[in-house]
């Protein structure tokens, strides 16, 4: 199996850990305060676009929302093809940190 | 209060143009509520901004995925059409074959014109260099010559500031060469002065460019001839013996002159070895000569200040021959000289003067193979769309399937259109592949020298990805659209048939396509009916069977006796000692008196002959007699052609006398005419016949022997032997007459061999698309003909039937090819002085060719299904 890039990895784990709330804003949200780092909305777009044309993910949208100007929300949810791309990329995480030095100094 | 507050509009309006997608509605939503919590939190403009850098940072993202999707699609377009040009194989070869000759005969009509275009472009002043150029006009003659007098360079430098340079040329032409114990004739010889080098951006690769010409009896050669005379030995220093007397001493060696220059030598021998370049006269035209201007001076200002020159010096010189005043000339409207600059990248393709020193290329050929190259890849266009909007009958279950799947019909068409493109793309390898081998009998056939390597321009590659894509779009826009606008229910209820068959676009097409195929087949035709009209012209002399003997100068005072001597064989008739000849030779023209009368001059060719001159050369004397050695006082005649009888209005020409001033001073040698010989054509039949005078005197350039015609190996056989005997070690050198007679037609065979070989390329591609057109008929008819055999049709009943059809195409591609060639081909015709009349047989000729090999190529498909076992063809359901 094709293995995953970093950035479609980090967005299927969000949304696989988000669960029901899994749209956009929180999405960004969670990977902002876990990394640190400024995400765009295009950042994250483009990997969950690709993630859900490759069936990683399945999406469905809500009724409309007053606050997003009468837009619905689009709520990612994880496949079983996602679940097993993960649990695959998780046993590769594994092997690769067994047996490694210490790395505190 | 909404509950919500509306974002910029610019900014939202910029990510709804980008972002196509359909998950638009929803994400734009996210970008909304977030920048409603910022609004809350910090304030309008905190959200504000952030609501547009959150714009920009997306874009780009939104972009590459758009990109990585539109991948993904293109290489689902590639496996479409992969499989479609492998199922239908015939018709992929049909198009790819024909689209791969049309892109090849339009890469090489591209190298070609890019070729033509670049002449004299490599110079680093080009734009400065610009040649001075006479329109002249005398009486009823009217010359422009593309050289001047000696001293117009040196007057120019030092009248004009704007003139910063200036070089001349003086073509003496062929000389014989000569290093120790080998000899040569040399064609490519010319004297220049030192300047040279200044001016053309020629580089010396040995010797130094300030001296190497600049003293007299010096030479520069090029790389190739130092080679042939010297091997490998240091060129610079030695001596070569020039014209059999003058020792020049090598001071220069130049890699070659390139090829996309208007003049190519071998020799540059100095100026200043010449006496003549000396002389202070502005009415012999025999300099061809360059200004290099100062940076940003106008040429035409320039221009401007040349007719004060011109009457001052050349008024003056006319007073002083004639003793006229210079102002009555000028104003009598009998004689004009006027000056003009050709910039120097004109030359090549605009510039048709006299003493050109090479023939120049012509601009309207670079017109015409630029149209047929168009012509050509427009027809194999044509096939392709034709054959595609023919099969989409095939086709029209794949688009209402892929509908009813929910394709979107701009997703259609842009899979058709990327098929077209990669026709295309298959068709340009194949086509470079096809260049690359046929570039050296384009060479053969356009007189060119280009290389593969000149295919790897940024030029030429842009130009490659142009045909292609333009190709590619050309021939699938309409298919695309065409193919893409079927609608399931239809397709799949079976109604498609009618709109299948309603093809006047198809139609239209095909009468372009053989409309395009008839002009060419009317002009390579009439380009060869030219040709053979000149050939078979009465010229006023015969010039089969006269052998000409070059270099007979080298026999000095021998010549006559050489000429006794070869007269002994019976092989050989008569013989004249003249390098004046009425085939590309020596010419002197020169000013004239008639009757003495100053007040009207005449400029004509004045050629010195013998006694034997017009018996040799089969010319007929229509008046008066000719030369004989039993009138003594025949040295002082003339013999005039009836040009001149016209140009100086003599009712009888016999006992009239002509005065030939033979120095600036006013002195003058006057001839006597005693006969009138008939017209006879001595330049190229572009040209009108000038006013000639012959008489007798001593040039030995050339020995024209008229010889038998039986064996005329053998009379070659015998002048050589007969040549070695006198000068063992000169080079033997002869020609016939009718051979170099053609050579003077070479640009006109070479169009007509050009236009032939294109034009049965357009009538290969045409008949390609229309073989697969035809199949595609005949195919669709299956059923229908089944049923017309059964019902007791005969084979040729259907034959008709089928052949009719394209037998109507053919005939209106006719009637509408017509006018268009007669007009073209009038064009071209123009330029000779003397045509042939346009026959109607052209085109009938032409028209019958189209509709046979159309009808023979249709025909095949006919034969088989007229043929056809209804059994089998009724059965196919």
């Amino acid at each position: 199996m094709k293995l995953l890039s970093r950035s479609e990895e980090v967005v299927l784990l969000a949304v696989w850990k988000l669960r029901e709330e899994a749209y956009c804003v929180p999405i960004r949200e969670h990977l902002m305060n876990v990394t640190r780092k400024n995400w765009s909305f295009g950042s994250i777009y483009a990997p969950l676009d690709r993630l859900e044309k490759s069936g990683f993910l399945e999406s469905y949208t809500t009724e409309p929302i007053k606050e997003r100007g009468g837009r619905s929300k689009r709520i990612y949810r994880v496949t079983k093809k996602g679940k097993e791309a993960l649990m695959e990329i998780r046993s590769i995480q594994d092997m690769l940190w067994e047996a490694v030095p210490d790395l505190k100094i | 209060m909404k509950g919500y507050r509306q974002p910029p509009r610019l900014a939202q309006w910029v990510l709804k143009i980008f972002y196509t997608d359909r998950r638009k509605f929803t994400h734009l939503g996210d970008f909304i509520q977030v920048y409603n919590e910022i609004y809350r939190k910090n304030g309008r403009l905190r959200a504000w901004s952030w609501y547009w850098i959150q714009t920009f940072k997306t874009l780009p993202w939104i972009l590459s995925n758009k990109i990585y999707w539109s991948f993904v699609m293109f290489q689902n377009y590639i496996t479409t059409a992969l499989r479609n040009i492998f199922k239908t194989k015939g018709f992929s070869l049909i198009n790819i074959t024909g689209l791969a000759i049309g892109m090849a005969a339009c890469l090489l009509i591209f190298l070609f014109v890019q070729d033509e275009l670049s002449y004299d472009a490599y110079h680093e002043k080009a734009d400065r260099i610009y040649r001075i150029a006479v329109d002249y006009k005398l009486r009823s003659q009217e010359l422009e010559v593309a050289s001047v007098g000696p001293v117009v360079a040196d007057t120019m430098i030092s009248k004009y500031p704007e003139v910063e340079n200036a070089v001349r040329f003086r073509d003496l032409g062929d000389q014989i060469i000569q290093y120790k114990d080998k000899s040569f004739r040399e064609s490519r010889v010319i004297f220049s002065d030192s300047t040279f080098f200044d001016i053309f951006s020629i580089p010396l690769i040995a010797g130094n460019q300030d001296t190497a010409l600049a003293e007299p009896h010096s030479l520069v050669m090029s790389k190739k001839m130092a080679e042939k005379y010297f091997r490998n030995d240091d060129p610079l220093g030695k001596i070569l013996k020039v014209g059999n007397q003058d020792d020049y001493k090598v001071t220069g060696v130049i890699e070659k002159i390139p090829d996309n220059t208007h003049f190519h030598y071998d020799f540059l021998l100095s100026m200043a070895s010449l006496d003549e370049s000396r002389i202070p006269v502005w009415l012999t035209l025999n300099f061809q000569t360059y200004l290099l201007l100062k940076p940003e001076s106008d040429p035409k200002v320039l221009e401007a200040k040349f007719p004060e020159l011109v009457t001052r010096y050349v008024g003056g010189e006319i007073e002083k021959i004639t003793g006229i005043s210079a102002k009555l000339i000028f104003g009598s409207g009998q004689f004009r000289f006027q000056l003009y600059l050709q910039p120097i990248r004109n030359i090549h393709l605009h510039s048709d003067l006299l003493a050109e020193l090479e023939a120049n290329s012509d601009i309207k050929y670079v017109y015409i193979f630029t149209a047929i190259a168009l012509f050509i890849l427009i027809i194999a266009s044509i096939n392709f769309i034709n054959l595609s909007t023919a099969r989409s009958a095939g086709r029209a279950k794949e688009v209402g399937v892929r509908k009813v799947l929910g394709s979107q019909r701009i997703q259609l068409i842009r899979q058709f259109l990327a098929e077209a493109i990669f026709f295309s793309v298959f068709s340009m390898i194949l086509a470079l592949f096809l260049v690359s081998l046929f570039l050296p009998a384009f060479n053969h056939l356009s007189g060119k020298s280009l290389s593969i390597s000149s295919l790897i321009s940024l030029l030429t590659i842009g130009m490659t990805l142009l045909i292609t894509i333009l190709t590619g779009i050309f021939s699938g826009v309409y298919p695309a659209f065409f193919l893409s606008a079927f609608q399931p229910v239809k397709v799949f209820k079976g109604e498609l048939h009618r709109g299948v068959r309603s093809s006047s676009l198809r139609n239209s097409l095909v009468v372009f396509q053989f409309m395009a195929t008839i002009i060419l087949i009317v002009g390579t035709l009439s380009v060869y009916q030219q040709l053979q009209f000149i050939q078979n012209r009465k010229l006023g002399f015969e010039k089969e069977y006269v052998l000409i003997l070059d270099n007979a100068y080298l026999l000095r005072d021998q010549t006559p006796t050489f000429k006794e001597e070869m007269l002994k064989h019976p092989e050989f008739v008569s013989a004249a000692i003249t390098g004046y000849l009425p085939v590309p030779s020596f010419r002197n023209a020169t000013t004239v008196f008639p009757e003495g009368d100053l007040r009207s001059t005449s400029t004509v060719q004045f050629w010195t002959v013998d006694y034997d001159y017009i018996k040799t050369l089969g010319m007929t004397i229509a008046q008066g007699r000719n030369f004989s050695r039993e009138y003594s006082t025949d040295t002082s005649s003339a013999i005039i052609n009836q040009r001149a009888v016209r140009e100086f209005g003599w009712e009888d020409p016999i006992w009239k006398k002509i005065s030939l001033p033979t120095s600036t001073k006013g002195d003058f040698t006057i001839y006597n005419v005693i006969g009138v010989v008939e017209d006879f054509h001595f330049e190229s039949l572009r040209d009108n016949i000038a006013p000639l005078i012959m008489h007798l005197g001593e040039n030995r350039g050339q020995i024209s022997f008229r010889i038998r015609t039986e064996d005329i190996k053998k009379s070659v056989t015998l002048l050589k032997k007969k040549w070695s005997e006198f000068l063992p070690t000169q080079p033997f050198d002869y020609y016939f007459m009718d051979d170099r007679f053609d050579t003077m037609y070479r640009s006109e065979r070479r169009i007509g061999e050009v236009l032939g070989v294109f034009t049965f390329l357009a009538v290969m591609i045409g008949c390609l698309g229309l073989f697969g057109l035809a199949s595609f008929t005949a195919e669709r008819r299956t059923k229908e003909i089944g049923i017309r055999k059964v019902l007791g049709a005969s084979i040729p009943s259907i034959m008709k039937l089928l052949l009719r059809e394209f037998f109507i195409l053919i005939v209106l591609a006719n009637i509408i090819a017509w006018p268009i060639a007669y007009y073209m081909v009038n064009r071209w015709l123009r330029g000779f002085a003397y045509r042939a009349p346009l026959s109607i047989w052209i085109f009938l000729a032409a028209g019958s060719t189209a509709i046979l090999i159309a009808m023979l190529t249709v025909s095949y498909q006919a034969i088989k299904s007229a043929v056809t076992n209804p059994a089998n063809s009724l059965r196919y359901e």
